[in-house]
């Protein structure tokens, strides 16, 4: 038992001082790329006769779902989320995210491998090893401390990478914004995820991870939406385009 | 001593002349970066100033706060884009209509968001200058998040002047277009204008809760 306490401590140690390097290489790769970026300015011209084009041909259908996700979150998930935040200590709701997010490493992984991004791979599954270890099974997050970034890559990203479109806008009951992609992305990344195999696929269990993941989730971000919609005159059309706008920026 | 003397007149002269123009001096050539950072930094004065705390003290410090805002924005120029092709087809009158709604609205839905600041952090991150206009890319850092805040400026009349805000890659003037627009061809300006005085009216109602 002592031995295998002193593999893992002497594995992790070996961990940090290959992630110290790594950090160098990234902060050199980091400089590159901003030089890059000044070259960019040009997106400075007019966006004066600009049209705004959008794929949403299912408009009927995704409002009524706007409208229920909007009702959803305002009146159940909002104030559940509002009583969480009074009770959990933040060191634990934090520590959850932490969880959850140290769960999705592998599928970005497998991601960063499937768009040719051997480097960032490289980093996740440092940080998936580092965290499952040191990190106490990810609830900690020593590897970002470590200035070890999340690169998120999933499948959605990948399809996008080998020129899959986005089709249509959808709203996603019980979800929100997305799009055909992103729904087979997203089908793709539970199949890669341990969670999917730590709790079966028994649809009561799925559920109650689902939706504590979320109220989780939301107790660190309690009045954003409402602060995104406050000024909009047509909700609807300011998140849809929110979501176009914020797709097209990440997929840069 | 008779030298020094007439030394001393014309040199305090020119003393008194730096320093009365020096200021606007520095002002005409302060880069996109340092005016911005001195017109949030006034923001953060007016939230930490201790007379205008609490409830009771909201509507004067929310004023002061709008007052501050808007000198550094360029309320004319986000309109004329916001509206698109739009922005044509009106008259002065209507154009100083919807820039004063315009103005109205986005000060009832995002001063509270300011007002509501609780100790983030703003790091500046690159100024990056073309011309005339500039973008001044931020990051506001809270405990549990950082959220990328990129302006976007251009200078007029010695000022670099704000005509666009990039919140994680949603541009604030490309967003509202995109509600404008079918509103614009659905109900025409006067519908644009009622559901802007409708809006303004709830943020209103909302906001003396």
């Amino acid at each position: 038992m002592s031995r295998r306490i002193l593999l893992i401590l002497f594995i992790s140690f070996v961990w940090l001082a290959v992630g110290v390097s790594f950090n160098a290489s990234l902060c050199r790769a980091g400089s590159g790329s901003d030089v890059d970026k000044l070259d960019s300015v040009d997106e400075f011209s007019e966006f004066d006769d600009e049209i705004v084009e959008v794929n949403d041909p299912l408009e009927i259908i995704n409002r009524p779902i706007f409208t229920f996700n909007h009702n959803l979150h305002t009146w159940v998930i909002t104030p559940t989320a509002r009583a969480y935040r009074k009770v959990t200590p933040s060191v634990l709701r934090i520590g959850i995210v932490n969880f959850f997010s140290n769960l999705l490493e592998p599928t970005r992984f497998l991601n960063s491998c499937l768009q040719g991004r051997f480097a960032e791979a490289r980093d996740t599954l440092m940080r998936f090893l580092l965290n499952s270890t040191v990190g106490v099974a990810g609830l900690m997050d020593p590897a970002t401390f470590d200035g070890m970034k999340i690169n998120e890559r999933r499948f959605s990203s990948t399809l996008a990478y080998y020129g899959v479109g986005p089709g249509p806008y959808l709203v996603i009951p019980f979800y929100g914004p997305g799009n055909p992609r992103g729904v087979c992305g997203l089908v793709g990344d539970t199949f890669v995820s341990p969670l999917f195999y730590m709790v079966g696929g028994d649809p009561i269990v799925v559920v109650i991870v689902k939706a504590s993941k979320t109220i989780n989730q939301t107790s660190f971000r309690l009045g954003e939406y409402e602060k995104m919609i406050s000024g909009a005159l047509d909700p609807y059309i300011a998140i849809r385009n929110a979501f176009t706008q914020h797709q097209l920026g990440v997929l840069e | 001593m008779k030298y020094s003397i007439r030394c001393l007149l014309p040199g305090l002269l020119l003393l008194l002349f730096i320093s009365f123009f020096s200021p606007l001096n520095l002002q005409a050539a302060a880069g996109p970066q340092v005016q911005l950072k001195s017109s949030i930094d006034k923001v953060m004065l007016v939230l930490r100033d201790k007379t205008l705390k609490g409830d009771e003290n909201r509507q004067l410090r929310r004023e002061k706060i709008e007052e501050v805002i808007f000198l550094q924005f360029d309320m004319q120029r986000i309109a004329k884009f916001s509206l698109g092709r739009g922005w044509r087809s009106l008259n002065n009158t209507e154009r100083d209509r919807f820039v004063d709604l315009f103005r109205q609205l986005l000060a009832r839905s995002y001063i509270p968001t300011i007002d509501g600041y609780a100790g983030e952090k703003i790091t500046y991150k690159r100024e990056i200058i073309k011309g005339d206009k500039a973008e001044v890319q931020t990051v506001v850092v809270s405990s549990s998040k950082e959220i990328p805040l990129n302006y976007k400026l251009k200078l007029s009349n010695g000022r670099w002047l704000i005509y666009d805000v990039i919140i994680e890659n949603v541009s604030l003037v490309r967003n509202y277009r995109s509600q404008f627009d079918p509103i614009m061809k659905k109900e025409g300006f006067d519908g644009l204008i009622k559901r802007m005085e409708k809006r303004i009216a709830e943020a209103g109602a909302k906001d003396s809760d």
